[in-house]
């Protein structure tokens, strides 16, 4: 479905893509997982033929991509970062209106236009303006005229910024509808929640680069961290967090503010041998919990960084 | 079509806005048209001036054919001929003009140097230089018929100088209009026609265009399957439909507002204005166009329409004559299409003919106002061209890298 080659995109001094590559395959929903600044953005850019770029190659549906082929723009839709509706039109114009750009006929954008209100959830809404509109439902409809004329190939740029959590998860089930629906979808984020819950792909960027492409249990077998344990524990002796940190599974143990954080190797597990040590110890704890390693701790142990750094 | 649709539709929910700037235009137009009506009358009356002749000679043939002579222009007001008398009658203007045949006169006609007539007048009004120039004709026919040595009788004499200063001359009136003058409100109108014409072109193109060339806008635009050409053309369409709407509009409210008045006028008259409205009308949408490419935002649109309307108009000469205005303002204000506009409309309410040579300085006009028309249209073409380029156009858009 998409195929870049080496792509190179500066501005000026600054390299914003680094001989970046990328395949999404016809029918997933491919997550391009970064913090601000890392090049998702232009990345998409670069592939709509919005940005010019310094080198490298970009095909749409095995064509050549270029502003002049109105061919693979015609199967695109675009949900951009920053809410490209018209304040003037109601919420039904602007659906018209960007679903006109694709679909000329009247009699055939019509029904578009409705199922589009309708997948959105914006039926009670169709004829406020946007400036009526909460975040949430301007985000909605930001998703509805980037999808009302039945893309086959759709790029969300980072569509829930600034969305409340119930928002949010009306977009999420809506994404995963649309690729249901047959759409292939480039989701980029970096919420990383986000992501993992959503993409069946995805490649982590930092800096214009992509550091790692895979599904999520890909991404997170190539690092070193396994299981994720934290205890409460109101006083932790320095004998016995050394005991903790010479168990053979765990690679890493801290006390601070009441709690026990221990990091285990990839597959290794140490919850039991953790707990025993704290009874023998006849040491109190409170909460514990257990989590397996996150792409933040993908990106974390790559980079050195925490990804919302 | 898509896109000239969405136009409309923008502009529709602008129309409180323009029709705030319509009602306002029209208030000012009520008031101009209060002061400057005027009432033109169809027919005056002759009125005649009153004069006096005071006679200390004897009553001959020539006193009595110039006494005759001024009754048919004059109306004679009889006087005693004393002093006091004589100076309260000018002093309340009972008599605008007193002639004085002093004694002798008649016999010294026939010598070398004959005697003066004496006159005293109202200085300064048009009634004494009319009367003074009625009595030296008189006199002068009378000198003319004697000089030729003709032997007739002085009665015949008189009788023959009064005929020939009845020959009047036939004047046929070339004036092209049977109809009557413009009315100066109507002119009024339209002096100050091309302020509002170029505010509210302005502010309906610029409200497009402000909403159009938001960046996320014109991005997303560019990501459909539409050829730049095509939405160029929806834009440009639609400019062109505003503004013949709004000529339309400015033309028949001013022609409803000064209907009463405009029944006698040569509609040829009214068609010149129309005219020239119409190719100000281009020339405020090429100025609207270009001006576009600079207001940033909805908060300065109202204050640039204004400002570039204000001063244009009066550096143009549209809302104080140009004569007021020094020459270095004159000659600057050349440059400005409001002042050919103004030039245009002066010079069709001042039309006595529609000549060639009449009507050459109001073509000549229009000519200047459609050749900045063009002008400034190209260099909006040229700037748009350059601003539309997708690397250029999307420069301005926050990217990830901007955050």
């Amino acid at each position: 479905m998409i195929k870049v080659k080496n792509l190179v995109k500066r501005y000026g001094s600054l390299v914003a893509l680094d001989h970046f590559n990328l395949e999404v395959r016809d029918g997933e929903i491919f997550g391009l997982l970064g913090p601000n600044g890392s090049g998702k953005t232009t990345a998409i850019n670069c592939m709509l033929s919005l940005l010019k770029y310094d080198k490298g190659e970009i095909s749409l549906f095995q064509e050549p991509m270029s502003p002049t082929n109105y061919e693979s723009k015609r199967k695109i839709g675009i949900v951009p970062q920053n809410v490209a509706v018209f304040n003037e039109l109601t919420v039904y114009e602007n659906i018209d209106y960007f679903c006109g750009l694709y679909v000329p006929e009247k009699s055939k954008r019509r029904p578009l236009v409705e199922e589009a209100i309708e997948f959105a959830g914006l039926k009670e809404y169709r004829k406020f303006l946007p400036k009526k509109l909460s975040g949430g439902l301007i985000r909605r409809l930001n998703i509805a005229c980037g999808i009302a004329h039945k893309p086959r190939l759709i790029f969300l740029d980072e569509p829930t910024v600034a969305v409340d959590p119930q928002s949010r998860n009306s977009i999420l089930e809506g994404i995963k509808a649309l690729n249901a629906g047959g759409a292939t979808i480039v989701y980029t984020s970096h919420y990383m929640e986000e992501v993992e819950q959503l993409c069946s792909r995805i490649m982590i960027m930092d800096k214009g680069r992509q550091i790692a492409t895979g599904t999520k249990e890909e991404l997170t077998a190539m690092i070193n961290t396994g299981e994720k344990l934290t205890v409460e524990i109101y006083s932790l002796p320095l004998r016995v967090l050394d005991q903790i940190r010479s168990l053979e599974d765990v690679i890493k143990a801290e006390y601070s503010d009441s709690h026990l954080s221990a990091e285990c190797k990839t597959g290794g597990h140490a919850i039991i041998e953790v707990l025993d040590l704290l009874r023998q110890n006849n040491l109190k704890f409170g909460l514990i919990y257990s989590e397996p390693p996150t792409l933040n701790d993908v990106f974390l142990e790559i980079t050195g960084k925490q990804l919302r750094d | 079509m898509k896109v000239f649709k969405a136009c409309l539709l923008i502009m529709k929910r602008h129309k409180g806005q323009i029709l705030i700037y319509l009602i306002i235009f029209m208030g000012i137009f009520v008031v101009i048209s209060a002061f400057m009506s005027t009432k033109i009358t169809p027919d005056f009356s002759e009125t005649k001036p009153e004069f006096t002749v005071i006679n200390r000679d004897k009553e001959t043939a020539f006193t009595e054919g110039l006494r005759g002579f001024l009754s048919n222009h004059g109306t004679e007001v009889i006087l005693d001929d004393k002093k006091d008398v004589l100076q309260d009658a000018m002093f309340y203007h009972a008599t605008e003009y007193i002639l004085i045949i002093p004694e002798g006169f008649d016999a010294s006609l026939a010598t070398e140097t004959p005697i003066s007539l004496e006159m005293a007048a109202v200085p300064g009004t048009g009634d004494s230089y009319y009367l003074d120039n009625l009595v030296n004709q008189y006199w002068s026919f009378i000198n003319t018929y004697q000089k030729t040595g003709s032997q007739m009788d002085d009665e015949v004499l008189v009788s023959k100088a009064l005929e020939s200063l009845s020959l009047e001359t036939s004047v046929e009136t070339m004036r092209f209009s049977t109809g009557q003058p413009m009315d100066d409100a109507y002119y009024a109108y339209n002096r100050v026609q091309s302020y509002i014409l170029l505010v509210l072109i302005l502010l309906c193109v610029s409200s497009v265009t402000l909403s159009f060339k938001r960046p996320e806008l014109q991005m997303r635009n560019l990501c459909a399957p539409t050829t730049v050409r095509a939405k160029n053309f929806g834009q440009f369409l639609y400019c062109g439909v505003v503004s013949l709407f709004v000529w339309l509009l400015l033309s028949v409210m001013g022609i409803i507002l000064s209907a009463g008045r405009l029944a006698g006028t040569d509609w040829r008259l009214i068609g010149l204005m129309l005219l020239n409205s119409f190719l100000f009308s281009v020339t405020s949408l090429a100025i609207s166009m270009l001006v576009s490419h600079f207001i940033k935002n909805p908060n300065t649109q109202n204050a640039f329409a204004n400002f570039l309307g204000l001063a244009l108009s009066f550096l143009g000469g549209a809302f104080v004559p140009l004569e007021f205005l020094s020459q270095s303002i004159q000659a600057f204000s050349r440059f400005t299409p409001v002042y050919w506009y103004s030039k245009a409309v002066t010079g069709i309410y001042s039309l006595t003919s529609l000549d060639r040579a009449s009507l050459r300085p109001i073509w000549q006009a229009f000519g200047i106002e459609l050749a900045f028309a063009a002008a400034i249209l190209c260099v909006s073409l040229a700037l748009g061209k350059y601003k539309s380029r997708a690397e250029n156009s999307f420069g301005s858009i926050r990217t990830e890298l901007d955050s």
